[in-house]
């Protein structure tokens, strides 16, 4: 996990002007830092009699991060389609197209696909989110790391592109007179998906960026 | 950070996700079900099989094979729980197919194999002479 750059500073300095560790961990936890962090900051340096601080080597965690938002964000997408699949079948089940030339077959195919895809997505999905959101909450200065961001905003940009192309598809079929139930419930159907993963990603952007300045 | 809104959204979206499973689980049909239609469309296919080996005999030999084993297909014969095909000549160059099938046809193109009733099925078929 990232460590504050401010907090390892301070910590380096402090050691410099020879401050016993202990006095550097009460400093730190009366100006309200976690125990956890100050902990985790003390041991980026070794306890070597040296005059300047001597820095333990550390692991860079950036690319376990990349595969926890990576799978986060592919279950995601993986899920959001195959549920967004799922709900036009039930609509076109609903309100059969007269100019369909589907088979019953095809549509089955289909649905037990997009079944499929769901019952593995979908708790891999909510299981990522937990984890994710977990390790926030234990480490909040993981809301800065670079990966999380750019994964996030990727997620976001995804997101945007499916609405724009949705609402396109809605103006231009208004336009041209073809606005039947069956078009507009799938509209609204990628509408709702992937409105609620752009909110939901862009508070949780907001709510980084609000812990930044704060 | 485990808000409480975070944990609605997820439950929400859980009982929409498991809702759709479930309808399409419903429309799909149980995997037995599944299993009887996919066998019903390896039958109505190897007899489509079987006709265009019977079409091409007649080609090259000007006449109906005596049975299904003269054409000496790579087919089984007997795959589902020692279900033969049937095979009967009706005329100089009309013979039959015959075999059961477990569920009626959806809707599928008329005249094919592929359209059938449920139980036992007869297709008569004229040879087609030219390819």
């Amino acid at each position: 996990m990232a460590l504050a750059e401010e907090l390892v500073r301070f910590v380096r300095e402090a050691l410099a002007r020879g401050r016993s560790r202990t006095e550097v961990a009460d400093a730190l936890e009366q100006a309200g830092w976690g125990r956890d962090q100050v902990h985790r900051a003390l041991d980026a340096f070794a306890p070597i009699d040296f005059p300047v601080p001597v820095p333990r080597p550390r692991p860079s965690l950036s690319a376990r991060q990349a595969f926890t938002y990576l799978l986060l964000f592919s279950t995601l997408y993986f899920g959001a389609y195959h549920l967004g699949s799922l709900v036009f079948q039930f609509v076109d089940w609903a309100r059969p197209d007269p100019a369909t030339s589907v088979t019953a077959e095809y549509v089955r195919d289909s649905i037990r696909f997009s079944v499929s895809a769901l019952v593995v997505t979908m708790p891999l999905f909510l299981y990522m989110s937990m984890l994710t959101n977990r390790e926030l909450a234990a480490d909040p200065n993981q809301r800065t790391s670079p990966v999380r961001r750019w994964l996030t905003y990727l997620t976001l940009f995804i997101a945007a592109c499916v609405l724009i192309g949705d609402v396109t598809t809605l103006v231009y079929s208004l336009l041209g007179g073809e606005l039947t139930t069956r078009f507009v419930l799938k509209v609204v159907t990628v509408a709702v998906i992937a409105g609620t993963s752009f909110w939901y990603y862009l508070s949780a952007l907001r709510r980084d960026e609000q812990r930044i300045q704060a | 950070v485990n808000r409480p809104s975070d944990r609605a959204l997820a439950i929400v979206v859980s009982v929409i996700v498991v809702a759709a499973i479930a309808i399409g689980v419903a429309l799909v049909g149980s995997p037995t079900e599944a299993r009887l239609r996919r066998l019903d469309q390896r039958k109505a296919r190897d007899l489509d099989f079987i006709a265009n080996a019977i079409n091409i005999y007649w080609r090259e030999h000007s006449k109906l094979p005596d049975s299904i084993e003269d054409l000496k297909l790579q087919l089984p014969y007997a795959p589902f729980a020692g279900e033969r095909y049937e095979y009967r000549v009706l005329g100089s160059a009309k013979f039959e197919l015959c075999a059961r099938f477990d569920r009626p046809s959806e809707q599928a193109p008329y005249g094919t194999f592929l359209t059938h009733d449920r139980g036992r099925q007869c297709f008569p078929r004229e040879v087609r002479k030219t390819p």
